[in-house]
């Protein structure tokens, strides 16, 4: 039996043992604040331990015999999952009280879906993937639709629950395909196998499926169907943990498998993949344009979003990799801002999502004006914001690894230009339109307010000073 | 929503829901690998795999919609 290096698993088993204590602390203490509090603790604890073992680890280390490789690629993720993680439990605790009911149930699943995330970045086996994939997506099932009484948050359950299901359907198709021909599920065992059977038509319909599946999970066009509706009727912290670290998660196995595994054999799907980047960012960009709703907005938004990370992987190799790392630590940030603002912009009686509910606000409620701009420059990717920066990386090391794909990412370019028009119009609304009717705000829940302004510094410190974050990520290809 | 007056018809009414799935694996499969073919014949298995990535996904996503129309009716 292999020796266990159980330091190496620090991350994933005090994200475990939280989601079981904040369980049982909702069952022993009558403030579900205290559950929260715990489910933030055990979130920093688990982000400063993945930091302290990526500052000292040297070489990827294989463990459970090759079941998952710790390297400085995975706990990278572990750190955007654990930030992801942190702003959504702070920015769901009024959402929560207002609800009264199940809380420590809700901040499990959210604990527990972060444990598949980081099985997911350290996978070092297809079943692996699979394994976090499932853990993951079951407990954003329930989440999704985590409302009962509520028809939208029902539909939002069940349109991701079946979507979902026929995703994790077609990955497993294509692991099935994979491992018929090359003996083995194990990732780092596939590369040497491709001078064999890199040609064989059914080992590359797998691969086609393993990128139908990831579409499905990250949402690209033309898999992209579920995300609107789902974002539309899940709870908004829900909606933005979806967005943020599930997404992230999905870009992290499917870089793993096809910048590092398939690198090999990248002529085969490489075309295919720049070709869905396009499609994925313009088609995302334009329904954009048109949506009057907010979180559907935002949820078209995030799905150009991905069609920019899909471009790193074009670069297949270690800068594609270290751009999309550090594109999705930003993107998440301030995603999960600008949801958290639509949080903090909540009436007496109901959410604000429609566009239009946003005139005049940026002079009626000056803070939530500048914050909700903030995040709509960096989503657009104006400088100084992170937003900028990130984008610049990604367009940079795609264009230097693969000149003859200029067109993609002028295509790009194009397309974060249509993107200013729709963040900028939310802009127009708050700042140079008058409201029809009085709305009656709630006042800043402290808790929110305290998650918006560390998306806040974190977007607007990055932006200003990204040399640290850019240190972070710069891997030799999952090193 | 579908609803079932008897057993019977529950399970054929579940067996037809679940080639749902499936229909869009075998169109994507069945596209590619005819993509292939036809590209590598033609010089390029790339293009072909492409272009029948595409044409087995909307006729996947076709028969999907198809079906949850006939079922919603």
């Amino acid at each position: 039996m292999p020796e266990i290096r159980w330091e190496l698993l620090t991350p994933i088993l005090i994200m475990t043992g939280t989601a079981l204590l904040a369980l049982v602390v909702d069952l022993v203490v009558r403030s579900k604040k205290t559950v929260a509090g715990v489910a933030c603790l055990g979130t920093l604890a688990m982000s400063a331990s993945s930091y302290l073992l990526l500052s000292g680890l040297v070489e990827p280390q294989n463990v459970f015999g090759e079941m998952m490789l710790v390297s400085r690629y995975s706990l990278f993720f572990n750190m955007i999952f654990g930030a992801s993680t942190l702003l959504v439990i702070l920015i769901s605790i009024r959402t929560m009280e207002r609800a009264h009911q199940h809380q420590g149930e809700y901040y499990m699943l959210i604990l527990l879906a972060t444990v598949g995330m980081m099985l997911m970045a350290s996978a070092n086996e297809l079943i692996m993937v699979f394994l976090g994939l499932e853990l993951m997506s079951l407990c954003l099932y329930v989440l999704a639709g985590f409302f009962p009484r509520d028809l939208a948050s029902n539909e939002a359950g069940m349109k991701y629950l079946l979507l979902g299901a026929f995703a994790s359907g077609l990955f497993l198709y294509g692991i099935a395909l994979i491992y018929g021909n090359v003996g083995s599920t194990n990732i780092t065992e596939i590369a040497p196998q491709l001078p064999r059977i890199g040609e064989s038509p059914f080992f590359l319909v797998g691969v086609v499926l393993l990128i139908v599946g990831f579409g499905f999970k990250v949402a690209l066009v033309p898999f992209h169907q579920w995300a609107p509706d789902v974002y539309e009727g899940a709870p908004t912290p829900v909606a933005a943990f979806i967005s943020a670290g599930p997404k992230a998660a999905g870009f992290a196995a499917f870089f793993r498998i096809f910048a590092d595994a398939l690198n090999g054999i990248s002529g085969e799907w490489l075309m295919l993949v720049a070709i869905l980047a396009a499609l994925t960012m313009t088609v995302g960009n334009v329904i954009a344009l048109v949506q009057s709703n907010i979180k559907r907005m935002l949820a078209y938004s995030s799905i150009a979003h991905a069609g920019y990370v899909l471009v790193a992987l074009t670069a297949a190799n270690g800068d594609g990799v270290s751009s999309a790392m550090f594109y999705l630590f930003v993107y998440c940030i301030m995603n999960i801002g600008a949801f958290g603002t639509v949080i903090l912009a909540e009436t007496k009686d109901s959410e604000t999502v429609q566009i239009r509910s946003y005139a005049g606000i940026g002079f009626r409620r000056p803070l939530l004006g500048l914050l909700m701009t903030l995040f709509m420059l960096s989503l657009a990717g104006f400088p100084p914001t992170a937003g900028f920066i990130a984008k610049l990386n990604v367009f940079k090391s795609a264009l230097q690894a693969h000149p003859q794909l200029a067109w993609l990412i002028v295509l790009a370019v194009l397309n974060a230009v249509v993107s200013a028009y729709y963040y900028l119009r939310l802009v127009v609304f708050m700042y140079m339109r008058e409201p029809s009717e009085p709305l009656r705000f709630l006042p800043y829940n402290s808790w929110s307010l305290v998650a918006v302004l560390l998306s806040m510094i974190g977007v607007l410190l990055i932006g200003i000073l990204p040399s640290f974050l850019m240190e972070q990520t710069s891997v030799q290809l999952f090193m | 929503m579908f609803r079932p007056d008897n057993d019977g018809e529950l399970w054929r009414g579940l067996g037809e829901l679940s080639m749902i799935g499936l229909t869009l694996v075998f169109a994507i499969s069945i596209g590619v690998l005819v993509g292939w073919w036809i590209g590598k014949k033609l010089g390029s298995s790339t293009a072909g795999i492409i272009i029948g990535f595409f044409v087995g996904s909307i006729a996947g996503f076709r028969e999907m919609f198809r079906t949850v129309k006939r079922y919603n009716r």
